[in-house]
């Protein structure tokens, strides 16, 4: 009989201890525990964003501070605006925890795996669904709306030309991102890159969008100007040919904006 | 000495039997829709600080510092700590039941909160004489005056409840909305929504006044759209919202354009557990005040909506804790503006015109204030043509003032002329109340009739947080009596008060006196809500059906090592004994526990001889077959089920035992079996094919005896014995039973006390016993090929 080489023994030591824990575990436990692998809930997978409850809160506390952030950076806030605004950015946050915790209580129990529930269960999620998607404190946010019966028409007007000029950096920034996505492919000289972005800048940022989306606005501006590239822009036939195919693929993500 | 109550079973005529089912269906309806107490009555619902919560009939305290309530259930009023209350809301009308006022009658608020209906008979610079409809002659400070008002005013009362005959709708979504009772809105539980349409006109006064337990979490919506429920209570229309964020109250109001928020009240302090508010809502104008009982002004907005929408409806949702909405008063309000604090004296007139100048005098012949203007010119303005005097705040006098220290326990009271005061209620010996008003010189008596509500001050004011239960004072274990809709903390007291009392003495935490129980009051005393749970024995492997294993083991108790067993009685009763014999008579039985020594069949449910030896279970599968009779033994079905220390069991017919053996009919054969083997026997009396016989039979029992008022106490382990209390004494409740004699049950073992004059139903039903005997099923073959009529029985139905 060969002698085991010494280098093998721990490993097949290794392997029967390995052998003996799980034979020593239940079927069941063996079941559930691989269920629980690979069937996360659907609020973890969809609402949480893979991320722990705990987690997810103070994501969102963390949004609250830096909308009001964004408007103290604007405006001289009085301690009685600053409180009331806290106030309205805790009222979202308690808004959306009372949606989340009574969706939370209905899908209880849901996985992705049973797709029947899951698609009786999609109806009542989906709501709160955008409404991470879209951000807590959007347009339709309390704190947002409280801005205007908080801030004085001075500090309303400059917090407006603010956030506007933000948006508009943000936009023109996508928008470069997109022409440098694009000469990657298609090699484009710095007057075309100037002018392809004037055409963008002039069709404006969408009035509504997905935050998520944002950084694809630029793909479907280019999709959307086609035909002025072909006029504006300069490119030549194999460019504009090669430009046509790449903004085949960008089609489609339209319906997430509106002009 | 042992009486049985036995069911007189002899065959009655055919019209006898149809009188007595009459007469017993009248009895039924009767005992069914008669509330306990009618001459009672349950105008009034009281809240008390420590939790308690009934209803009741307001009367006169024999005692200063208390207010009287005859309760429900009980033989005298208990007198109740002032400081203890937390609400007394009169179960009021739908609307306006008082007279409207006179229009010479005037509302005068002042600065302490107080606030005085009458009419004005002079003024000077001390003193304003107020002659009111319901306390009489009133001289106040006039430096405490805030307002004069007068009934133009004050609106038309639109709606005060909650009240039977509501339409209130409650519902978790749109899908689930039902109709419910208004007597479900003083306990709502959390996810719970409820709505209902108020009328709301475009400028109403709405009093509000909501308890809760625990953590408050709620939303509001005033002046809402429908009755309906989304699934986000966000996606509501409203006028107005109340909210509480992380226990901070708040008025919201939101619009197309946008919000405003205002942060009403924090409700962090956990010794606060009520708020009463005075909402004035004015949906044209987009305009919400609201104010503290006493007429604080807690906030305020206004957003002006470029459609403005005028919604009838009021909703509550609750996320929290418990919530109860006690009182919620509609008025018209026609006033203009909310009255906030003015810099200069300030006079509304009914034209809308507004006039600065302050009170100089009174002339009561004429009906007529005589003002002064800021340039120093006098005017006369008739009463008629009068909306509102705002008097500017005097400097040094502190919105709240208490004549001292212990004032500010006294509670608040409102009245049918609207007048709301803080007053000390006096000990009377007449039919009326007594009252000593704060702030006013003199005591005041007035017809318990004449009050609308009583709301307490304590936990409201900075620093008075200190709320006590009361169970400090008490000597005796502290419990909770439960009835219909009352649930009152104290403890059991001796005591006894003539005819139609019982034995059974309340002593309420809060009360200053004890009170019997009358012969017709039903319900529970709970010791310890959880015991069941944590007295379960614990070396007993979990069955499917707990309610079968903790009858069936019956709990192993110490008395089971000693060698003596266990007697579960028909009635629930369970006692600790020896059983010396068992023949067809019945059970012979020697207990410490009783006088009575014997038993008969019909009166033992089952009897544990020894401990079983090893853990036993039993599933529902073979609960089932133990409990299922073939066909053909239908009028010979087994009588006893014997369990033996190792868990094995066998059914038939018991025939006798001793103190060597048991002998047992076993399918027409005679076993003899050592007792030392058996562990249990259950008697078999229940056979779900006579139910309908038996039903018959019960409903028959109160004609021939009708039970006296008894208390089935459940002690620990889930044992239980009934009998009629005679005396508590030293913590002892004694009493005499008809199965045992005299019994004495040592009040530190009891979990709950079970009382009332129908007993022996009630306990039944919250004792389930499983062993009740059913007929095996049809064969498939005979249900497929023969299934009509009922077959009479043959060897092949036989045993499945």
């Amino acid at each position: 009989m060969t002698p085991l080489r010494p280098s093998l023994a721990p490993q097949i030591v290794c392997l029967l201890l390995a052998w003996l824990g799980i034979s020593s575990m239940t079927s069941t436990t063996l079941f559930a525990q691989i269920a629980r692998r690979e069937q996360p809930g659907m609020f973890q997978q969809y609402i949480l964003r893979q991320k722990t409850e705990k987690a997810f809160r103070e994501e969102v506390v963390s949004c609250s501070h830096d909308v009001i952030e964004r408007v103290k950076l604007v405006c001289q806030l009085d301690p009685a605006q600053l409180e009331n605004l806290q106030l309205a950015a805790e009222g979202d946050v308690v808004r959306f925890y009372r949606e989340f915790e009574r969706i939370k209580t209905e899908v209880k129990g849901i996985t992705t795996n049973d797709v029947q529930a899951w698609q009786k269960a999609w109806p009542i999620i989906s709501p709160l669904y955008q409404r991470v998607q879209q951000g807590i404190f959007d347009d339709s946010s309390l704190c947002h709306s409280v801005l205007n019966s908080t801030l004085n028409p001075d500090q309303l007007k400059q917090f407006q030309t603010a956030e506007a000029k933000r948006l508009d950096y943000a936009f023109r920034a996508n928008c470069k991102a997109a022409i440098a996505e694009l000469s990657r492919e298609i090699p484009l000289t710095g007057e075309q890159r100037e002018k392809l972005l004037s055409i963008m800048i002039s069709v404006g940022k969408p009035k509504k969008s997905h935050p998520q989306l944002e950084g694809t606005v630029g793909m479907v501006i280019l999709g959307k100007v086609g035909k002025r590239i072909e006029e504006e822009a300069g490119l030549d036939k194999k460019q504009l040919d090669h430009l046509v195919k790449l903004l085949e693929r960008a089609r489609g993500g339209e319906g997430n904006f509106e002009w | 000495m042992v009486v049985a109550h036995r069911v007189s079973r002899t065959a009655l005529h055919p019209s006898s039997l149809i009188h007595s089912w009459l007469v017993c269906l009248a009895w039924l309806v009767a005992f069914a829709t008669t509330p306990l107490n009618q001459s009672i009555g349950q105008d009034w619902r009281v809240r008390l600080d420590d939790g308690s919560i009934a209803p009741g009939q307001l009367v006169p305290s024999v005692n200063d510092d208390t207010i009287a309530i005859q309760m429900v259930g009980f033989k005298s009023p208990f007198q109740f700590d002032a400081s203890a209350i937390v609400s007394l809301s009169r179960q009021g009308s739908k609307t306006d039941a008082p007279a409207e006022q006179p229009q010479s009658m005037l509302h005068f608020e002042m600065a302490d909160g107080n606030c005085f209906t009458g009419k004005l008979m002079s003024v000077d610079a001390e003193k304003l004489r107020i002659e009111s409809s319901v306390l009489g002659r009133l001289d106040v400070d006039r430096s405490k005056l805030r307002s004069i008002s007068t009934n133009n005013n004050l609106g038309k009362r639109l709606y005060n409840g909650p009240s039977t005959g509501d339409r209130w709708f409650a519902g978790k979504s749109s899908e689930t909305t039902s109709q419910i009772e208004s007597a479900s809105l003083s306990a709502l539980e959390a996810g719970i929504t409820v709505a209902t349409n108020l009328e709301l006109p475009e400028q109403s006064h709405i009093t509000l006044e909501l308890t809760w337990s625990g953590t408050p979490n709620f939303v509001i919506l005033l002046g809402t759209t429908k009755t309906t429920f989304p699934n986000r209570i966000e996606e509501a229309k409203a006028s107005a919202r109340l909210e509480v964020w992380n226990s901070k109250l708040v008025l919201v109001r939101e619009t197309d354009m946008s919000s405003e928020i205002v942060s009403l009240l924090n409700l962090s302090n956990p010794s606060v557990k009520q708020i009463r508010l005075d909402i004035h809502l004015d949906q044209r104008n987009g305009e919400i005040a609201v104010m503290n009982e006493i007429g604080r002004l807690l906030g305020k907005l206004k957003q002006q909506a470029k459609k403005p929408q005028v919604g009838k409806c009021f909703q509550i949702s609750n996320y929290g804790d418990p919530l109860s909405l006690d009182h919620l008063q509609v008025r018209q309000w026609s006033e203009s503006l909310v009255r906030t604090e003015v810099e200069k004296d300030t006079v509304l007139l009914m034209d809308g015109k507004t006039l600065l100048a302050s009170l100089e005098g009174w002339d009561a012949a004429g009906e007529k204030f005589v003002m002064k203007s800021p340039n120093g010119d006098q005017t006369s303005i008739m009463q008629s043509d009068l909306r509102q005097i705002l008097l500017s705040r005097l400097a040094g006098v502190p919105i709240r003032v208490t004549q001292n220290q212990q004032a500010s326990d006294f509670p608040f009271v409102v009245l049918s002329d609207q007048s709301r005061f803080q007053a000390k209620f006096l000990a009377s010996s007449i039919d009326r109340l007594r009252l000593e008003v704060v702030g006013v010189p003199g005591n005041y008596e007035i017809a318990c009739s004449q009050i609308e509500n009583v709301f307490g001050t304590r936990g409201k004011t900075d620093g008075d947080t200190k709320v006590t239960s009361g169970d400090e004072q008490l000597l005796g274990k502290v419990g909770i009596l439960k009835m219909v809709e009352t649930e009152l903390r104290g403890r059991l007291s001796f005591g006894g008060e003539g005819k139609g009392a019982t034995a059974l003495v309340w002593q309420p935490s809060r009360s200053r006196n004890a009170s019997s129980l009358n012969e017709n009051a039903h319900g529970s005393i709970v010791f310890r809500e959880a015991s069941a749970k944590a007295q379960e024995p614990k070396d007993v492997t979990p069955v499917t059906k707990p309610n079968e294993k903790k009858l069936l083991l019956g709990g192993k108790k110490k008395a089971d090592n000693s060698g003596s067993g266990q007697l579960a009685f028909e009635n629930g009763d369970v006692i600790d004994g020896t059983i010396v014999q068992i023949d067809e008579q019945g059970v012979t039985f020697e207990s410490m526990q009783t006088t009575s020594k014997f038993a008969s069949h019909e009166q033992i449910q089952s009897i544990s001889l020894a401990p079983l030896s090893s853990k036993t279970a039993l599933s529902s599968d073979l609960m089932k077959r133990l409990t299922t009779v073939p066909r053909i033994q239908k009028d010979h079905a087994p009588t006893h089920l014997l369990i033996s220390i190792s868990g094995d069991y066998v059914r038939g017919r018991l025939q006798s035992l001793n103190q060597d053996e048991v002998e047992m009919d076993v399918r027409n054969n005679t076993s003899k079996i050592p007792r030392a083997s058996i562990s249990k026997i259950f008697w078999l009396h229940h056979r779900d094919w006579q139910q309908s016989e038996v039903a018959k039979s019960e409903v028959t029992q109160p004609m021939q005896a009708t039970e006296e008022f008894s208390v089935h106490v459940v002690r620990k382990n889930d044992r239980g014995i009934t009998f009629q209390p005679r005396s508590l004494v030293a913590g002892k409740l004694s009493g005499v039973s008809s199965l045992f004699g005299e019994c004495m049950v040592d009040l530190e073992e009891a979990d709950r006390i079970y009382f009332g004059t129908d007993l022996s139903k009630h306990v039944k039903s919250i004792r389930q016993y499983p062993w009740t005997l059913s007929l095996a099923r049809y064969p498939l073959d005979f249900l497929e090929n023969e299934g009509k009529g009922q077959p009479t029985g043959s060897p092949n139905d036989a045993d499945r």
